[in-house]
């Protein structure tokens, strides 16, 4: 038997010469119709019979068959679940398959058919003009469905016994709305029935075990009893008697309609599955609702038929969990071996007689494609995924098509979604070209692959130290520069004998909050742990600590691209015009509440945080400590250290779009350079504070008497004694 | 006696379980061997249930996907889980040996039947399972493994273990375990 004989996309059959199986929808879905007469299912595709349009300069039917629309139903429900632009106004519905069916009852479908003829030419077809009748049900209107499938059964049978003068298209007028073509004009009329006669005949034939001979007599008649079948007609079927008879088959010199017999007399059985695999499909009686766990209102129809299911119908499942009429899913797994809708070839399972793991048989397509995924999905460590990516060339296609790298990464980081491009520098510190808008699909993907895995790598094996680089603001300070943020970089409550805290501005709302914002060491961070350290007034009456009530933690990235970042961000700097506006936020921690006790408190954060722009807030949230002399409320940090992992300067991050999006780089030949830099920016975050402390030595002197204005004097005595109480 | 007393609503609430348990279903594998199994060990298979909800069963339940020798393996677990008595460490120690001894290909097939029939405590055990023979094992021993030839040329090769280099560090020497 045959099937469709258009091609989606041009490359689907390349040898025209060739007598295809697959030539000819029309003709075919006569045989199926006298094979299984009664047969709901095929019962629908009769009405589109092949019209011989003399009129057109086409001549194909211009009725879309049931093949071609359950192609382009599926075809087009890919396209859909992978995110093509939908044509036509949702109303709530989201299964593909659903929004298909309404672009092509829309006639919105963007597909052009094209139709192979046996000479190598075609036609082409748009979907918006070819007639479907996937509406058939509602056309009949009043008529039960039922009934219609019995008028067209008897008309069929009519026609079977050569008594298809004036019953037939009595019963053709019967079924209404398709009268309206069959009638106009009884020469088409007669020729439809002369035809339908003809491929009854051949389907009959076929049955009987390709009996030509049988053939040929019923063709004449079919064709003799009336004369309109012509001339050409009898050769059609004459034709396929020569050539099945000796090898001398020309199929350049056959017909469209001899190809097709002759492509169903000896071509069908290769493309589908035997009858035996088909059997051990798993089978149901339809119970309603059954299939899909969706609202029961929509209705479950086979897509090969288009009819629903109805309670108590047999209903086979696939292995990729579409639905069909048993009958229907049958005759098509006859001719092909995959599911009409997604194409996932229907694979004999059988055990038995499958080929054991013997080396021929790769794990991916044994299990499948989702199970191999999961399956790789389990592997948690980068260095296994890329082992298993060196396995095998098609291991290292799976493992690179699904961007399992990328997705590890993801699991392990969310915040990492954020990269909306990955770039591999060569040496020179260009990015290679895999441009952006060349590029292929593979090509970003491996290049996915190459930046992700390493960067995975790097997120599970970094090691942890500080990573402040620097302090970049305080929302308030009291005495700048000698209570300034910059004193927080150091673990040390005093150096030189001064005490080295920052102090924010006095107020008299305990709620009031400060934030304390510090630049990283590195623009990629993984962090875990943020310590505190509140401050002490050793020189105070009472020794007050100046602790806030609790402590939360944001990280994000400067609002300046991060190109002119570091120009501009030494001049804020400079001004300490870096309020806490000029950057975004892509991460908040928990609330931690903090503890009145001078002693460096840590906050480990309930899962690392890969930290994209090299910024962290503190906040301090509430107050609980005033201050004696003017009653008001201060919170006082003696110290704050990050503790993380920068990651290795092979990484590096570009450019946030407004939408918060940035590219990951990946570079990695500039090793030794960057890390000669990473050095010296390690002891540069120490020179900073020193460079300051050198700044401050002069100020000694009005520190002591600006703090707090009237607060005792210390001395060294004074100093040690303290310590000694502390 | 004096226990049924005092536990009187405890038989109560669910006559439905107890029902499932005293009530047994046949599974028919593709290869025609049938199994019987109790309705409460049945249903842990989520496809199993449905089929007994939607009252498709009949008598006989055709598993047309899965062979004897798997289903009998299946049916292992299953009883296994629906055991009354069985706490969650002992069954997750039966989940381990149960595993622990199956080939490779043993292995694919229990995945394959476990997904089938939707039983997702076995799924996803076996997937790790057959996860954890590629951790942290050489490209060579996962090859041998999972019987694939390599079909890079050596140059490829190489240029992967450039490449990743950090990837063929710290693997666990090719021994059977």
């Amino acid at each position: 038997m045959a099937d469709e004989d258009y091609d989606m996309d041009g490359a689907y059959e390349d040898e025209p010469l060739e007598p295809e199986p697959d030539e000819g929808a029309e003709v075919e879905e006569d045989n199926n119709n006298a094979e299984d007469g009664p047969d709901p299912i095929e019962g629908e595709g009769d009405e589109k019979q092949e019209a011989e349009p003399v009129e057109r300069p086409r001549k194909t039917s211009k009725y879309m068959t049931k093949y071609e629309r359950a192609r382009i139903l599926g075809t087009r429900a890919l396209q859909i679940s992978m995110n093509a632009p939908v044509m036509v106004e949702l109303e709530g519905e989201t299964d593909p398959l659903e929004i298909a069916m309404k672009e092509l009852r829309e006639r919105k479908i963007p597909f052009t058919i094209r139709r192979y003829l046996p000479d190598g030419s075609y036609e082409d077809w748009g979907v918006d003009e070819l007639i479907v009748e996937d509406s058939w049900k509602r056309q009949v209107g009043d008529l039960d469905v039922e009934e219609v499938l019995l008028q067209q059964e008897s008309a069929f049978l009519n026609i079977q016994h050569n008594d298809q003068h004036g019953v037939g298209s009595s019963h053709y007028d019967q079924i209404g709305n398709r009268g309206t073509y069959f009638t106009d004009g009884s020469g088409h009329e007669k020729g439809l029935e002369s035809q339908l006669a003809l491929d009854e005949a051949l389907a009959l034939s076929l049955e009987l075990g390709d009996d030509l001979d049988h053939l040929y007599i019923s063709e004449t008649s079919a064709g003799g009893g009336d004369n309109v079948g012509s001339s050409s007609r009898e050769q059609h079927v004459v034709g396929p008697v020569q050539n099945t008879s000796e090898d001398n088959i020309d199929p350049d010199r056959m017909t469209y309609e001899e190809l097709q017999s002759l492509g169903e007399s000896i071509g069908s059985e290769s493309k589908g599955l035997s009858t035996d695999l088909i059997s051990r499909l798993p089978t149901f009686k339809y119970k309603g609702g059954m299939l899909s766990k969706k609202k029961k209102k929509e209705k479950e129809e086979c897509v090969i038929c288009c009819v629903e299911f109805k309670k108590g119908v047999e209903v086979t499942t696939l292995p990729c969990a579409h639905h069909y009429h048993s009958d229907c899913i049958t005759h098509w797994l006859q001719l092909k071996k995959y599911c009409p809708v997604c194409q996932k070839e229907v694979k004999d399972e059988d055990k038995n007689s499958r080929v054991k793991m013997d080396g021929s048989m790769d794990f991916i397509q044994w299990v499948g494609e989702d199970m191999s995924l999961k399956i790789l999905m389990c592997l948690e460590d980068p260095s296994d995924l890329v082992r298993t990516s060196a396995v095998s060339s098609s291991w290292r296609q799976f493992v690179i098509t699904h961007g399992l790298c990328k997705k590890l990464c993801l699991r392990m980081f969310p915040e990492a979604s954020c990269f909306a491009r990955v770039i591999v520098c060569d040496k020179m510190g260009k990015s290679v070209a895999t441009g952006t808008d060349d590029s292929t699909e593979w090509t970003s993907l491996v290049t996915e692959h190459k930046v992700y895995a390493p960067f995975s790598r790097e997120l599970t094996t970094s090691k942890t130290k500080n990573c402040i680089s620097d302090a970049i603001v305080a929302s308030s300070t009291d005495n700048y520069p000698e209570e300034s943020i910059k004193n927080t970089l150091e673990p040390c409550e005093r150096v030189n004998n001064r005490a080295t805290y920052w102090s924010s501005k006095g107020e008299s709302d305990p709620a009031a909050p400060e934030t304390l914002i510090y630049k990283l060491s590195s623009r990629l961070c993984l962090i875990t742990e943020v310590h505190v350290h509140p401050f002490q007034a050793y020189f105070q009456f009472g020794l007050p600590i100046y602790s806030a009530k609790a402590v939360r933690f944001q990280m994000g990235h400067p609002k300046v691209p991060l190109q002119e970042y570091s120009d501009v961000f030494d001049k804020l700097l400079e001004y300490q015009d870096l309020s806490d506006d000029k950057f975004v936020w892509t991460y908040r921690s928990p609330e931690y509440p903090m503890a009145q006790e001078n002693r460096l408190q840590k906050f480990k954060l309930p899962e690392p945080v890969l930290c994209i722009g090299g910024i962290l807030k503190v906040e301090l949230l509430g107050r609980v400590q005033t201050q004696e002399m003017d009653g008001i409320y201060y919170i006082c940090i003696n110290h704050v250290a990050v503790v993380g992992g920068p990651l290795s300067p092979l990484f590096d991050v570009e450019m946030f779009d407004e939408r918060g999006k940035c590219t990951l780089t990946y570079n990695p030949y500039t090793t030794s350079l960057k890390r000669v830099e990473l050095v010296e920016e390690g002891s540069s975050s120490q020179s900073h504070f020193h460079r300051f402390s050198e700044s401050i030595r002069t100020w000694e002197q009005v520190i002591i008497n600006t703090l707090r204005g009237a607060g005792p004097l210390m001395t060294d005595d004074n100093d040690s004694d303290h310590e000694d109480l502390d | 006696m004096a226990r049924k007393n005092r536990n009187p609503v405890g038989k109560n609430v669910d006559p439905e379980a107890q029902k499932k348990k005293t009530r047994t279903l046949t599974l028919k594998s593709s290869d025609g061997q049938e199994f019987s199994i109790s309705e409460s060990a049945a249903v842990l298979s989520i496809a199993i249930e449905n089929m007994v909800e939607d009252d498709c069963a009949g008598g006989v339940i055709p598993l047309p996907l899965v062979d004897g020798g798997t289903l009998a393996r299946v049916i292992t677990y299953l009883n296994k889980h629906a055991e009354d008595g069985a706490s969650d460490e002992e069954k997750r120690k039966f989940d381990e040996e149960f595993v622990s001894g199956m080939e490779m290909g043993v292995l694919f097939d229990v995945v394959l039947a476990a997904n089938y029939l939707d039983i997702r405590g076995l799924l996803r055990e076996v997937r790790r399972r057959i996860a954890d023979r590629m951790k942290n094992k050489s490209v060579e021993w996962v090859r041998k493994t999972f019987h694939i030839e390599s079909d890079f040329t050596p140059e490829e090769e190489e240029q992967m273990k450039k490449e990743f280099a950090w990837a063929w560090e710290g693997v666990d020497s090719d021994v059977d375990d």
